[in-house]
Protein backbone atom coordinates (compact mmCIF):
# COMPACT_ATOMS: atom_id res chain seq x y z
CA UNK A 1 0.00 0.00 0.00
CA UNK A 2 1.51 3.02 -1.11
CA UNK A 3 0.68 6.92 -0.44
CA UNK A 4 2.15 10.01 -2.98
CA UNK A 5 1.94 13.61 -1.75
CA UNK A 6 -1.26 15.67 -3.24
CA UNK A 7 -4.37 15.16 -5.14
CA UNK A 8 -5.84 15.00 -8.47
CA UNK A 9 -4.64 13.38 -11.69
CA UNK A 10 -1.07 14.73 -10.72
CA UNK A 11 -0.82 12.46 -7.92
CA UNK A 12 -3.23 9.58 -9.74
CA UNK A 13 -0.43 9.96 -12.18
CA UNK A 14 2.90 9.62 -10.47
CA UNK A 15 0.80 6.84 -7.85
CA UNK A 16 -0.20 4.96 -11.57
CA UNK A 17 4.05 5.12 -12.51
CA UNK A 18 4.87 4.19 -8.96
CA UNK A 19 2.43 1.09 -8.81
CA UNK A 20 3.93 -0.24 -12.29
CA UNK A 21 7.39 0.15 -10.94
CA UNK A 22 7.26 -1.39 -7.92
CA UNK A 23 5.65 -4.45 -9.27
CA UNK A 24 8.60 -4.82 -11.96
CA UNK A 25 10.76 -4.43 -8.95
CA UNK A 26 9.00 -7.22 -6.62
CA UNK A 27 9.48 -9.62 -9.81
CA UNK A 28 12.98 -8.54 -9.74
CA UNK A 29 14.15 -8.88 -6.21
CA UNK A 30 13.30 -11.43 -3.81
CA UNK A 31 14.05 -9.15 -0.48
CA UNK A 32 11.32 -6.31 0.43
CA UNK A 33 14.13 -3.84 1.34
CA UNK A 34 15.96 -4.74 -2.23
CA UNK A 35 12.56 -4.03 -4.29
CA UNK A 36 11.68 -0.92 -1.91
CA UNK A 37 15.77 0.37 -2.60
CA UNK A 38 14.74 -0.45 -6.51
CA UNK A 39 11.67 1.68 -6.32
CA UNK A 40 13.15 4.32 -4.78
CA UNK A 41 15.80 5.07 -7.48
CA UNK A 42 12.93 4.90 -10.12
CA UNK A 43 10.99 7.50 -8.22
CA UNK A 44 13.95 9.82 -8.13
CA UNK A 45 13.58 10.75 -11.66
CA UNK A 46 9.39 11.01 -11.11
CA UNK A 47 8.05 14.38 -11.42
CA UNK A 48 6.46 14.74 -7.73
CA UNK A 49 7.28 11.49 -6.24
CA UNK A 50 8.88 13.19 -3.36
CA UNK A 51 7.96 12.23 -0.19
CA UNK A 52 5.53 9.01 -1.18
CA UNK A 53 6.11 6.44 1.33
CA UNK A 54 4.84 2.51 0.49
CA UNK A 55 4.22 -0.86 3.16
CA UNK A 56 5.36 -3.69 0.95
CA UNK A 57 5.14 -6.83 2.39
CA UNK A 58 5.75 -10.17 1.11
CA UNK A 59 3.83 -13.50 2.78
CA UNK A 60 5.77 -16.60 3.30
CA UNK A 61 3.14 -18.93 3.17
CA UNK A 62 5.28 -22.17 3.51
CA UNK A 63 7.05 -20.67 6.86
CA UNK A 64 3.99 -18.66 8.45
CA UNK A 65 5.45 -15.47 8.20
CA UNK A 66 5.62 -12.02 6.52
CA UNK A 67 8.56 -9.81 5.41
CA UNK A 68 8.39 -6.11 5.33
CA UNK A 69 9.69 -3.07 4.93
CA UNK A 70 8.21 0.63 5.19
CA UNK A 71 9.39 3.65 3.36
CA UNK A 72 7.68 6.47 6.24
CA UNK A 73 4.37 4.81 6.00
CA UNK A 74 1.97 3.78 8.85
CA UNK A 75 2.62 0.23 10.34
CA UNK A 76 1.60 -2.71 8.31
CA UNK A 77 -0.52 -4.50 11.64
CA UNK A 78 -1.24 -8.24 11.79
CA UNK A 79 -4.29 -9.55 14.38
CA UNK A 80 -2.78 -12.71 16.22
CA UNK A 81 -5.35 -15.52 16.34
CA UNK A 82 -7.46 -14.37 19.46
CA UNK A 83 -7.26 -10.94 18.67
CA UNK A 84 -4.07 -9.53 19.93
CA UNK A 85 -2.63 -6.71 17.59
CA UNK A 86 0.44 -6.52 17.00
CA UNK A 87 2.44 -3.65 15.03
CA UNK A 88 4.97 -4.55 12.28
CA UNK A 89 7.52 -1.68 13.75
CA UNK A 90 10.56 -3.15 11.81
CA UNK A 91 12.49 -2.49 8.42
CA UNK A 92 11.99 1.62 8.57
CA UNK A 93 13.57 3.63 6.09
CA UNK A 94 12.41 7.07 5.01
CA UNK A 95 9.86 7.97 2.31
CA UNK A 96 10.81 7.27 -1.56
CA UNK A 97 12.98 10.16 -3.25
CA UNK A 98 14.32 11.76 0.31
CA UNK A 99 17.40 10.44 1.01
CA UNK A 100 20.68 11.90 -0.58
CA UNK A 101 22.74 8.82 0.42
CA UNK A 102 20.24 5.63 1.23
CA UNK A 103 21.30 3.87 3.99
CA UNK A 104 21.47 -0.04 3.93
CA UNK A 105 18.35 -1.88 3.09
CA UNK A 106 16.48 -3.00 5.68
CA UNK A 107 13.44 -5.50 6.25
CA UNK A 108 11.82 -6.80 9.29
CA UNK A 109 9.89 -10.34 9.32
CA UNK A 110 7.31 -11.64 11.92
CA UNK A 111 5.14 -14.91 12.13
CA UNK A 112 1.94 -14.95 9.99
CA UNK A 113 0.51 -18.18 11.29
CA UNK A 114 -2.49 -19.19 10.41
CA UNK A 115 -5.57 -17.55 11.85
CA UNK A 116 -3.76 -14.06 11.79
CA UNK A 117 -5.33 -11.41 9.69
CA UNK A 118 -2.46 -8.91 7.72
CA UNK A 119 -3.77 -4.98 7.38
CA UNK A 120 -2.11 -2.58 5.61
CA UNK A 121 -3.65 0.70 5.06
CA UNK A 122 -2.97 4.56 4.05
CA UNK A 123 -3.12 6.78 6.74
CA UNK A 124 -6.43 8.28 5.49
CA UNK A 125 -7.86 5.63 7.85
CA UNK A 126 -6.49 7.08 11.14
CA UNK A 127 -6.03 10.74 10.70
CA UNK A 128 -8.84 13.12 12.19
CA UNK A 129 -8.77 16.36 12.29
CA UNK A 130 -7.15 18.06 15.77
CA UNK A 131 -6.35 14.30 16.85
CA UNK A 132 -2.43 12.28 17.70
CA UNK A 133 -1.61 9.64 15.30
CA UNK A 134 -1.09 7.83 18.41
CA UNK A 135 -4.87 8.44 19.17
CA UNK A 136 -5.90 6.87 15.83
CA UNK A 137 -3.58 4.29 15.72
CA UNK A 138 -4.73 3.03 18.79
CA UNK A 139 -8.65 3.30 17.71
CA UNK A 140 -7.41 1.22 15.10
CA UNK A 141 -5.89 -1.32 17.06
CA UNK A 142 -8.99 -1.82 18.97
CA UNK A 143 -11.31 -1.95 16.07
CA UNK A 144 -9.07 -4.38 14.10
CA UNK A 145 -9.15 -6.93 17.42
CA UNK A 146 -12.57 -6.85 16.80
CA UNK A 147 -12.19 -8.51 13.41
CA UNK A 148 -10.40 -11.90 14.37
CA UNK A 149 -13.46 -13.75 13.53
CA UNK A 150 -14.61 -12.22 10.59
CA UNK A 151 -14.05 -12.75 7.06
CA UNK A 152 -11.38 -11.66 5.10
CA UNK A 153 -13.91 -9.86 2.65
CA UNK A 154 -15.49 -7.95 5.48
CA UNK A 155 -12.57 -6.40 7.64
CA UNK A 156 -12.48 -3.65 5.53
CA UNK A 157 -15.78 -2.12 5.88
CA UNK A 158 -15.52 -2.98 9.81
CA UNK A 159 -12.59 -0.41 9.63
CA UNK A 160 -13.91 1.93 7.83
CA UNK A 161 -17.29 1.99 9.78
CA UNK A 162 -15.19 1.89 12.96
CA UNK A 163 -12.90 4.63 11.92
CA UNK A 164 -14.60 6.78 9.69
CA UNK A 165 -17.59 6.19 10.72
CA UNK A 166 -20.03 9.21 9.77
CA UNK A 167 -16.52 11.71 9.97
CA UNK A 168 -16.20 12.82 6.13
CA UNK A 169 -12.28 10.94 5.44
CA UNK A 170 -9.75 13.88 4.81
CA UNK A 171 -7.62 12.10 2.70
CA UNK A 172 -8.24 9.11 0.39
CA UNK A 173 -8.30 5.62 2.76
CA UNK A 174 -6.89 2.40 1.00
CA UNK A 175 -7.18 -0.82 2.82
CA UNK A 176 -6.15 -4.20 2.45
CA UNK A 177 -6.65 -7.62 4.44
CA UNK A 178 -5.15 -10.75 4.14
CA UNK A 179 -5.56 -14.22 5.34
CA UNK A 180 -3.06 -17.44 5.44
CA UNK A 181 -4.68 -20.48 4.19
CA UNK A 182 -4.65 -23.20 6.76
CA UNK A 183 -5.98 -23.61 9.84
CA UNK A 184 -6.23 -23.83 13.84
CA UNK A 185 -8.39 -25.09 16.11
CA UNK A 186 -11.15 -22.22 15.91
CA UNK A 187 -10.13 -21.31 12.19
CA UNK A 188 -10.23 -22.73 8.72
CA UNK A 189 -9.06 -21.09 6.20
CA UNK A 190 -9.00 -22.40 2.03
CA UNK A 191 -8.68 -21.12 -1.31
CA UNK A 192 -9.51 -23.22 -4.31
CA UNK A 193 -9.62 -22.38 -8.12
CA UNK A 194 -13.16 -22.33 -9.35
CA UNK A 195 -13.25 -26.07 -10.61
CA UNK A 196 -14.91 -28.72 -9.50
CA UNK A 197 -12.50 -30.98 -9.72
CA UNK A 198 -11.16 -28.80 -6.76
CA UNK A 199 -13.88 -29.88 -4.25
CA UNK A 200 -13.37 -32.93 -2.60
CA UNK A 201 -10.19 -31.67 -1.42
CA UNK A 202 -11.49 -28.82 0.66
CA UNK A 203 -14.65 -31.00 1.72
CA UNK A 204 -11.89 -33.59 2.98
CA UNK A 205 -9.89 -30.44 4.70
CA UNK A 206 -13.59 -29.10 6.17
CA UNK A 207 -14.50 -32.34 7.27
CA UNK A 208 -11.13 -33.45 9.18
CA UNK A 209 -11.93 -30.02 10.76
CA UNK A 210 -14.96 -30.00 11.85
CA UNK A 211 -14.01 -33.55 13.45
CA UNK A 212 -11.99 -31.66 15.92
CA UNK A 213 -14.56 -29.74 16.95
CA UNK A 214 -16.61 -32.82 18.32
CA UNK A 215 -19.87 -31.56 16.83
CA UNK A 216 -23.03 -34.57 16.44
CA UNK A 217 -22.60 -35.99 13.95
CA UNK A 218 -25.84 -34.85 11.66
CA UNK A 219 -24.62 -31.22 12.35
CA UNK A 220 -21.44 -31.66 10.87
CA UNK A 221 -22.78 -33.40 8.01
CA UNK A 222 -25.28 -30.92 7.30
CA UNK A 223 -22.63 -28.14 7.92
CA UNK A 224 -20.44 -30.12 5.31
CA UNK A 225 -23.29 -29.65 3.18
CA UNK A 226 -24.05 -26.43 3.45
CA UNK A 227 -20.78 -24.85 2.74
CA UNK A 228 -20.18 -27.81 -0.07
CA UNK A 229 -23.54 -26.43 -1.40
CA UNK A 230 -22.55 -23.16 -1.29
CA UNK A 231 -18.95 -23.77 -2.75
CA UNK A 232 -20.98 -25.52 -5.59
CA UNK A 233 -22.75 -22.37 -6.60
CA UNK A 234 -19.23 -19.90 -5.97
CA UNK A 235 -17.65 -21.99 -8.67
CA UNK A 236 -20.60 -22.33 -11.20
CA UNK A 237 -22.81 -18.94 -10.63
CA UNK A 238 -19.82 -16.69 -9.11
CA UNK A 239 -16.91 -17.85 -10.91
CA UNK A 240 -18.56 -19.34 -14.20
CA UNK A 241 -16.45 -22.75 -13.96
CA UNK A 242 -13.36 -20.41 -14.81
CA UNK A 243 -10.29 -21.86 -13.11
CA UNK A 244 -8.46 -18.81 -12.94
CA UNK A 245 -10.78 -17.43 -10.30
CA UNK A 246 -10.33 -18.35 -6.69
CA UNK A 247 -13.25 -19.31 -4.24
CA UNK A 248 -12.97 -18.72 -0.72
CA UNK A 249 -14.04 -20.61 2.29
CA UNK A 250 -13.06 -18.86 5.95
CA UNK A 251 -14.71 -21.09 9.27
CA UNK A 252 -14.57 -19.27 12.69
CA UNK A 253 -15.96 -21.13 15.19
CA UNK A 254 -16.52 -19.03 18.40
CA UNK A 255 -16.54 -19.40 21.86
CA UNK A 256 -20.32 -18.70 22.23
CA UNK A 257 -20.90 -21.87 20.42
CA UNK A 258 -22.02 -19.96 16.98
CA UNK A 259 -20.00 -21.29 14.33
CA UNK A 260 -19.80 -18.99 10.93
CA UNK A 261 -18.46 -20.04 7.89
CA UNK A 262 -18.03 -17.50 5.05
CA UNK A 263 -18.11 -18.87 1.30
CA UNK A 264 -16.22 -16.20 -0.98
CA UNK A 265 -15.79 -15.61 -4.95
CA UNK A 266 -14.67 -12.18 -7.39
CA UNK A 267 -17.42 -12.84 -9.46
CA UNK A 268 -21.03 -10.94 -8.55
CA UNK A 269 -24.58 -13.56 -8.46
CA UNK A 270 -27.60 -12.82 -6.38
CA UNK A 271 -27.47 -15.51 -4.22
CA UNK A 272 -30.92 -15.99 -5.58
CA UNK A 273 -32.37 -18.74 -7.40
CA UNK A 274 -33.70 -16.81 -10.19
CA UNK A 275 -29.36 -16.50 -10.71
CA UNK A 276 -28.96 -20.15 -11.30
CA UNK A 277 -29.66 -20.83 -14.98
CA UNK A 278 -32.84 -23.12 -16.41
CA UNK A 279 -31.77 -26.47 -14.39
CA UNK A 280 -35.29 -27.35 -12.41
CA UNK A 281 -33.39 -28.45 -9.88
CA UNK A 282 -30.75 -25.82 -9.24
CA UNK A 283 -32.38 -24.71 -6.28
CA UNK A 284 -32.31 -27.35 -4.18
CA UNK A 285 -28.67 -26.55 -3.41
CA UNK A 286 -30.23 -23.10 -1.96
CA UNK A 287 -32.72 -24.88 0.24
CA UNK A 288 -30.34 -27.00 1.71
CA UNK A 289 -27.95 -24.22 2.61
CA UNK A 290 -31.16 -22.40 4.15
CA UNK A 291 -32.52 -25.47 5.69
CA UNK A 292 -29.15 -26.65 7.46
CA UNK A 293 -28.40 -23.32 8.94
CA UNK A 294 -29.65 -20.54 11.29
CA UNK A 295 -28.94 -17.98 9.08
CA UNK A 296 -27.75 -16.94 4.96
CA UNK A 297 -26.69 -13.98 4.55
CA UNK A 298 -25.18 -12.74 0.81
CA UNK A 299 -23.13 -9.86 0.46
CA UNK A 300 -22.36 -8.28 -3.20
CA UNK A 301 -19.63 -5.63 -3.54
CA UNK A 302 -16.72 -4.31 -5.75
CA UNK A 303 -14.61 -7.11 -4.74
CA UNK A 304 -17.23 -9.80 -5.59
CA UNK A 305 -20.10 -12.31 -3.76
CA UNK A 306 -19.79 -13.35 -0.54
CA UNK A 307 -22.38 -15.84 1.33
CA UNK A 308 -22.33 -16.29 5.24
CA UNK A 309 -24.22 -18.83 6.94
CA UNK A 310 -24.24 -19.11 10.94
CA UNK A 311 -24.57 -22.64 13.02
CA UNK A 312 -25.41 -22.81 16.17
CA UNK A 313 -23.93 -25.82 18.17
CA UNK A 314 -24.59 -27.08 21.36
CA UNK A 315 -20.78 -28.39 22.34
CA UNK A 316 -18.77 -25.79 20.31
CA UNK A 317 -18.97 -23.00 23.59
CA UNK A 318 -18.00 -25.90 26.30
CA UNK B 1 -4.19 -36.98 -4.88
CA UNK B 2 -7.91 -37.40 -5.04
CA UNK B 3 -10.26 -38.34 -2.42
CA UNK B 4 -12.35 -41.57 -3.11
CA UNK B 5 -15.18 -41.15 -5.19
CA UNK B 6 -18.64 -42.95 -4.76
CA UNK B 7 -18.99 -47.01 -5.19
CA UNK B 8 -22.35 -48.63 -6.16
CA UNK B 9 -22.79 -51.84 -4.25
CA UNK B 10 -25.23 -54.75 -5.41
CA UNK B 11 -26.78 -55.96 -2.39
CA UNK B 12 -28.03 -59.50 -2.34
CA UNK B 13 -31.48 -59.25 -1.59
CA UNK B 14 -31.96 -63.11 -0.45
CA UNK B 15 -34.09 -65.65 -2.05
CA UNK B 16 -38.11 -65.36 -1.50
CA UNK B 17 -37.68 -61.96 -0.04
CA UNK B 18 -40.02 -59.03 -0.69
CA UNK B 19 -37.24 -57.94 -3.28
CA UNK B 20 -36.67 -60.65 -5.30
CA UNK B 21 -40.30 -61.37 -5.67
CA UNK B 22 -40.73 -58.30 -7.29
CA UNK B 23 -37.58 -58.69 -9.49
CA UNK B 24 -36.05 -55.59 -7.96
CA UNK B 25 -32.25 -54.89 -7.15
CA UNK B 26 -30.98 -53.01 -4.26
CA UNK B 27 -28.15 -50.72 -4.60
CA UNK B 28 -26.36 -49.03 -2.02
CA UNK B 29 -23.97 -46.00 -2.69
CA UNK B 30 -20.81 -45.35 -0.86
CA UNK B 31 -18.62 -42.71 -0.53
CA UNK B 32 -18.98 -39.20 -1.95
CA UNK B 33 -21.26 -38.23 -4.90
CA UNK B 34 -21.21 -33.93 -5.75
CA UNK B 35 -21.01 -32.29 -8.50
CA UNK B 36 -17.65 -32.81 -10.12
CA UNK B 37 -18.55 -37.26 -10.09
CA UNK B 38 -22.44 -36.90 -10.23
CA UNK B 39 -22.26 -37.73 -14.28
CA UNK B 40 -20.34 -41.01 -13.37
CA UNK B 41 -23.19 -42.04 -10.84
CA UNK B 42 -25.39 -41.13 -13.31
CA UNK B 43 -24.50 -43.06 -16.11
CA UNK B 44 -23.91 -46.04 -13.90
CA UNK B 45 -27.17 -45.88 -12.50
CA UNK B 46 -28.86 -45.21 -15.59
CA UNK B 47 -27.12 -48.48 -16.86
CA UNK B 48 -28.58 -50.35 -13.77
CA UNK B 49 -31.66 -49.20 -13.69
CA UNK B 50 -32.16 -50.41 -17.69
CA UNK B 51 -31.59 -54.14 -16.87
CA UNK B 52 -34.73 -53.83 -14.20
CA UNK B 53 -36.66 -52.04 -11.13
CA UNK B 54 -33.80 -50.64 -8.50
CA UNK B 55 -34.15 -49.68 -4.50
CA UNK B 56 -31.57 -47.26 -4.11
CA UNK B 57 -30.06 -47.19 -0.37
CA UNK B 58 -28.93 -43.58 -0.26
CA UNK B 59 -28.74 -43.89 3.61
CA UNK B 60 -24.80 -45.15 3.85
CA UNK B 61 -23.46 -42.57 1.56
CA UNK B 62 -20.62 -40.27 3.42
CA UNK B 63 -21.39 -37.16 0.78
CA UNK B 64 -24.31 -36.54 -0.96
CA UNK B 65 -25.32 -33.08 -2.65
CA UNK B 66 -27.73 -31.01 -4.29
CA UNK B 67 -26.08 -32.51 -7.80
CA UNK B 68 -26.26 -35.88 -6.55
CA UNK B 69 -30.50 -34.93 -5.21
CA UNK B 70 -31.06 -33.51 -9.14
CA UNK B 71 -29.48 -36.56 -10.85
CA UNK B 72 -32.12 -39.21 -8.28
CA UNK B 73 -34.98 -37.12 -9.71
CA UNK B 74 -33.68 -37.11 -12.92
CA UNK B 75 -33.92 -40.86 -12.86
CA UNK B 76 -36.87 -41.19 -10.85
CA UNK B 77 -38.77 -39.74 -14.04
CA UNK B 78 -37.29 -42.30 -16.57
CA UNK B 79 -36.70 -45.96 -14.26
CA UNK B 80 -38.64 -47.81 -11.99
CA UNK B 81 -36.58 -46.28 -9.14
CA UNK B 82 -37.27 -46.29 -5.24
CA UNK B 83 -35.05 -44.20 -2.84
CA UNK B 84 -34.01 -45.25 0.75
CA UNK B 85 -32.84 -42.91 3.31
CA UNK B 86 -33.09 -44.09 6.73
CA UNK B 87 -33.98 -42.36 9.36
CA UNK B 88 -30.74 -42.31 11.22
CA UNK B 89 -28.93 -41.66 8.31
CA UNK B 90 -26.57 -38.10 7.92
CA UNK B 91 -28.52 -37.29 4.49
CA UNK B 92 -31.94 -37.42 6.40
CA UNK B 93 -32.51 -34.01 6.75
CA UNK B 94 -31.09 -33.09 3.60
CA UNK B 95 -33.37 -35.66 1.92
CA UNK B 96 -36.42 -34.27 3.57
CA UNK B 97 -35.73 -30.67 3.12
CA UNK B 98 -35.68 -30.93 -0.72
CA UNK B 99 -38.85 -33.44 -0.59
CA UNK B 100 -37.07 -36.07 -1.97
CA UNK B 101 -39.46 -39.44 -2.07
CA UNK B 102 -37.99 -41.59 0.43
CA UNK B 103 -38.26 -44.62 2.12
CA UNK B 104 -36.80 -45.50 5.64
CA UNK B 105 -35.92 -49.34 4.67
CA UNK B 106 -35.77 -51.45 1.58
CA UNK B 107 -38.78 -53.47 2.86
CA UNK B 108 -40.76 -50.13 2.43
CA UNK B 109 -39.26 -49.38 -0.93
CA UNK B 110 -39.86 -52.31 -2.33
CA UNK B 111 -43.69 -51.10 -1.61
CA UNK B 112 -43.29 -48.06 -3.14
CA UNK B 113 -42.08 -49.92 -6.33
CA UNK B 114 -45.16 -51.40 -6.55
CA UNK B 115 -47.64 -48.13 -5.72
CA UNK B 116 -45.57 -45.32 -7.11
CA UNK B 117 -47.98 -43.15 -6.34
CA UNK B 118 -48.12 -44.13 -2.74
CA UNK B 119 -44.39 -43.71 -2.12
CA UNK B 120 -44.53 -39.99 -3.51
CA UNK B 121 -47.29 -38.99 -0.98
CA UNK B 122 -45.15 -40.51 1.82
CA UNK B 123 -41.93 -38.61 0.14
CA UNK B 124 -43.71 -34.90 0.81
CA UNK B 125 -43.85 -31.94 -1.27
CA UNK B 126 -40.91 -32.42 -3.78
CA UNK B 127 -41.93 -33.51 -6.92
CA UNK B 128 -45.69 -32.55 -7.75
CA UNK B 129 -45.41 -29.19 -7.82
Amino acid sequence: VGDVVGHGLQAGTTMSQLRSALATAALAAADPAAVIALLDRYARDVPDACCATVAYAVIDAEHARVEYTCAGHPYPMVVRPGGEVVWLTGGRRPPLDTETIPGPPTAATDEFPPGSLLVLFSDGLVERPGESLEVGLARLAAAAATCADLPVGAVGDALLSAMVGAHHPRDDVAIVAVRPVGTTERTLVESLPASLEAIPRVRGRLRAWLRGLDLDEQRAYGILLAVGEAVNNAIEHGSGLDPRKTVGVEAFAGASGQLSVTVSNSGRWSGEPSDLGRDPYRGHGLKLMRGLSDEVKTVCSAIGTRVTMRFGTDTLGQ
Amino acid sequence: MREPGFELRRLDVGEGSAAAAAGAGVIEVRGEVDADNVADAESALAELAAEGPIVLDLSRAAYFDSAGFAMVYRLLGRAALAVVVSPDSPLRTAATLIGLPLHDDVAAAVDGLRSPADATARGGAGTGR
